[in-house]
């Protein structure tokens, strides 16, 4: 009898543990791209957690009333409820029908009203669906949803708590999917030469965000970042939050190095809120260069920006690590203000320091007597904000196997020879690093010197 | 002694009475108050029809005015507008009435949308439709509330025993909405 006892209460356990409700139901086999999913299952928990928002997706492709299905699979779908305040959204991707609803529970009526909700489908989401890009559209609704519950967070719009219920609240709208990417780009085609990079950004923000003007072919952009904004989705919605975001930046700096200009906030610890803006020169005009910001700056859940520690350095990335010397970057991508104690001291030029390895083979006997043929370099400490860590992204136990300065390939590079090489690289030439880095992966660590 | 004399024949027979008495009170009470929630429940259900009729008819002056931008309207329609908005009275033939009424009204105004694509895609417009097409949607998800009340109450008021109470209180059948979009087949 206890054996069946135990048995019972450790199968319920286990049905209570693993019965996780489904975020997407995705019933349509529409959704493919596990990445932005990935993201947004992230995004999900933590509206869940800060504001008790149990946010889930259906697709279909019923021939049923949208509306009328949206309210029981809303009734359905929450029964396993996450939230305990009765704050559930459901969002309804209907591809026979090219329907889009959001189904409001009660409790969160006069947060999201149907008017609001018809707006962001409207100028957030459809455009994305307009281009194909569902996970994208996901995603964006997300954010959306996500600001809007901050606002409301802040501003005490929350109600009492309230049974699980939906008497229709929410809004719908035509999905219009497309594949042929003919989606809006439209805008006046704007031609200008801009003398400097704050006349660019002023540019921007008045004839480009404020007018909401998508045209890529703008001449305020670099050729690379017109090929990317052809590919890439612009709401109305992102390009009013963008100039929402740059009203919080009111403490900035504009940071030139040759064809390259950062404008970004003075204080990077502080004003993290305040993304920086990157521009080159192309054509005697500084031009806004999206495409390397895109690869090199990545948001929070606060929108917060910090680098992507794996692409910071990449393409054209490196070209605009100077407007970020002196800063310590952390684990997670964020900038600090290094600890004094640990900034590169005096004499230093690159601001790291090595230790000696050598290959297996020879004896150490052998090794000892010729030091000068066998001895090669490992990173053994990075000074806090330095060149080496800003500019060239340098880490602890990198293996030094090869070193390209002044368009020179120095292959098998020996310990002494290295500080050499690198010592002699001209100010403002490319420094390439061939390395093994800690977990043994051979790989390249490029910069500008300094 | 006492209790010996207490419990003869004659009155056991009343006490029996009295328990008898009682357990059909109990049982009339209870049943009684299933029939009463039940009747509330459709009650409740149709004024909330009623609030989000309201609500929608409440959202009419603002789609003549809109409108009123690109074309003049008759007085009448104010005045069937303003009447539409005065009636308070809730039960089921008038509720029936006032959509119908309000529904014609929207067609009619929608169709002379139609004709004027710029008003059709501006914004204010796009956000009244939202809120037009939300209280539409909330009328519909309170009619079939309301149905499903009215079947759990019509059942109440045909089963034993029940039925003999609504006979004794003369309660009737009540009447359906007749289903504007069916149920079929929900893929969820």
């Amino acid at each position: 009898m206890k054996i069946f006892l135990s048995i019972v209460l450790i199968t319920s356990f286990s049905i209570n543990l693993f019965s996780k409700p489904l975020l997407i139901k995705d019933n349509a086999f529409i959704i493919t791209n596990q990445k932005i999913i990935k993201q947004y299952t992230k995004y999900n928990k933590q509206l869940l957690k800060d504001y008790d928002i149990d946010f889930r997706i259906i697709t279909t492709n019923t021939e049923v009333d949208i509306n009328n299905f949206s309210n029981h699979a809303f009734n359905d779908m929450f029964k396993e409820n996450r939230s305990k305040s009765g704050k559930n959204l459901l969002m309804v991707i209907g591809i026979k029908q090219q329907k889009l609803r959001l189904e409001v529970s009660n409790a969160l009526e006069p947060i999201y009203t149907d008017v609001f909700v018809s707006y962001l489908e409207r100028k957030g989401v459809i455009p994305y669906f307009k281009a194909n890009k569902i996970e994208d559209a996901i995603y964006a609704f997300t954010e959306l949803i996500r600001d809007r519950a901050v606002e409301a967070k802040n501003n005490k719009e929350f109600i009492e708590p309230m049974e699980t219920l939906s008497i229709g609240g929410g809004a719908i709208n035509n999905l219009e999917l497309d594949n042929s990417e003919n989606y809006d780009k439209k805008g006046e085609y704007l031609s200008n030469t801009y003398n400097t990079p704050e006349e660019s950004l002023d540019f921007y923000i008045n004839e480009v965000l404020k007018k909401h003007n998508k045209n890529p072919d703008l001449e305020i952009y670099t050729d690379k970042t017109k090929e990317f904004w052809k590919k890439w989705v612009v709401t109305e919605i992102n390009q009013d939050h963008e100039i929402h975001n740059i009203k919080k930046c009111n403490d900035t700096k504009v940071y030139t190095n040759n064809n390259y200009a950062v404008i970004r906030s003075i204080d990077l610890e502080k004003n993290r809120l305040c993304s920086p803006y990157f521009f080159k020169k192309e054509k005697n005009s500084w031009k806004l260069d999206f495409a390397t910001m895109s690869k090199v700056i990545l948001f929070n859940h606060e929108m917060q920006f910090h680098f992507d520690l794996e692409d910071r350095l990449k393409d054209e990335g490196k070209y605009y690590a100077f407007a970020f010397d002196g800063w310590k970057i952390g684990n997670n991508g964020f900038l600090f203000k290094p600890n004094p104690k640990y900034v590169t001291p005096k004499g230093y030029r690159w601001g790291f320091s090595a230790i000696n390895w050598y290959k297996p083979g020879p004896s150490r006997e052998e090794v000892k007597t010729h030091r000068n043929k066998y001895l090669k370099a490992m990173i053994s400490y990075i000074y806090q904000g330095s060149y080496a860590e800003i500019r060239l992204g340098l880490q602890q136990k990198d293996y030094v196997e090869d070193v390209e300065v002044n368009g020179i390939l120095h292959k098998d590079v020996l310990f002494d020879d290295f500080f050499k090489y690198i010592g002699e690289a001209k100010t403002g030439s490319l420094v390439k690093v061939y390395l093994y880095d800690y977990k043994h992966n051979f790989i390249v660590r490029e910069g500008i010197a300094p | 002694m006492r209790n010996s004399k207490l419990f003869t024949k004659n009155n056991n027979k009343i006490i029996y009475l009295i328990i008898g008495v009682i357990l059909l009170a109990s049982v009339f009470t209870i049943y009684f108050n299933k029939l009463v929630t039940a009747d509330e429940n459709v009650n409740e259900k149709l004024s909330q029809i009623d609030s989000n009729i309201q609500r929608k008819i409440d959202l009419l002056p603002n789609l003549v005015k809109l409108l009123n931008k690109y074309t003049k309207h008759e007085k009448d329609l104010l005045v069937e507008i303003t009447n539409l908005r005065s009636n308070n009275k809730t039960n089921f033939n008038t509720i029936n009435e006032k959509q119908l009424k309000t529904n014609k009204i929207f067609t009619n105004l929608y169709a002379t949308v139609e004709n004027y694509p710029n008003l059709k895609s501006s914004e204010q417009f796009l956000q009244l439709s939202s809120q037009i097409e939300g209280s539409e949607n909330r009328i519909n998800i309170t009619r079939m509330s309301y149905n499903k009340s009215v079947k759990k109450y019509n059942s109440l008021i045909k089963k034993i025993p029940t039925n003999i109470i609504a006979n004794i209180l003369k309660l009737k059948k009540k009447d359906y909405f007749k289903s504007e979009k069916q149920n079929i087949d929900l893929d969820i």
